[in-house]
């Protein structure tokens, strides 16, 4: 089956998605996968996503907290929710992957236990 | 009176003169032929080393970017290029084990869907896809 995807609608300035073309794609093992276009100004930390809200915050290593410019779909919501972490793949302008990292995801008011 | 004498003496002397003046400068002319000859023959020897041997190299750097295209060309192997085949194994693992766990919703700016839509094609065709594995490796015998 091919690959489920929503685009965003639209790009509100400030965000991670104003700055570079960036994609992020979930399995159902909550693995994450994230493509973007260009290196992060300051290397991420970690990203935050709200269980509640669907939101998903792009944290650096100086503290920056930046949101990624569109909630989670709906549909999506209940893999993220079990999201421990996240595969960055740096893509070129062919559109090949030249770089990659993994980063850990970090929930805002998740009930555990 | 003429002076026969002298007048001969100072004719010979302006021979040997003369003579002596050309001769330098004929075996400089020489010397700096045989020079220059030796130097054309140095450096088109030298020359023609150095293009040997970068022919060489750029054939065989050919030859095993071509032996290796095939394994890597079911994903991106520059990567392969850039972080050794370690890593390359590393990722490979990791982006298959992404496409094994069912299907894949995505989201996002969409600049990137269809590199997503082909791996998952590509990556989810069959479960021996790893293309760094021997087939015989990825499909055993049974028994």
């Amino acid at each position: 089956m091919a690959l489920q995807f929503i685009k965003a609608s639209t790009v509100v300035p400030g965000t991670i998605l104003s700055m570079m073309a960036i994609d992020i794609a979930v399995n159902e093992n909550s693995d994450v996968c994230v493509l973007h276009e260009h290196n992060f100004p300051v290397p991420l930390h970690h990203i935050e996503y709200d269980d509640e809200t669907g939101d998903l915050f792009f944290v650096d290593r100086e503290g920056t907290v930046t949101h990624f410019g569109m909630a989670v779909p709906r549909q999506n919501r209940n893999r993220f929710s079990r999201a421990r972490e996240a595969l960055f793949l740096l893509m070129n302008p062919a559109r090949r992957v030249s770089g990659y990292n993994k980063v850990p995801v970090i929930h805002r008011g998740g009930s555990y236990g | 009176m003429a002076d026969p004498a002298g007048n001969s003496v100072t004719s010979k002397l302006h021979d040997a003169w003369n003579w002596a003046v050309g001769l330098p400068g004929r075996a400089w002319d020489e010397a700096k032929s045989v020079w220059n000859g030796a130097t054309q023959k140095v450096t088109k020897t030298y020359n023609d080393a150095a293009a040997y041997v970068g022919d060489q190299k750029q054939a065989l750097e050919d030859k095993a970017a071509d032996a290796m295209h095939p394994v890597y060309s079911s994903i991106e192997w520059g990567l392969q290029k850039i972080f050794g085949e370690s890593a390359m194994r590393g990722f490979t693992e990791m982006l298959l084990g992404f496409f094994d766990k069912g299907d894949a919703q995505g989201f996002g700016s969409g600049e990137f869907s269809e590199a997503l839509q082909r791996w998952d094609r590509e990556l989810s065709r069959d479960l021996g896809k790893d293309p760094l594995k021997p087939k015989a490796a990825a499909n055993p015998a049974p028994g």
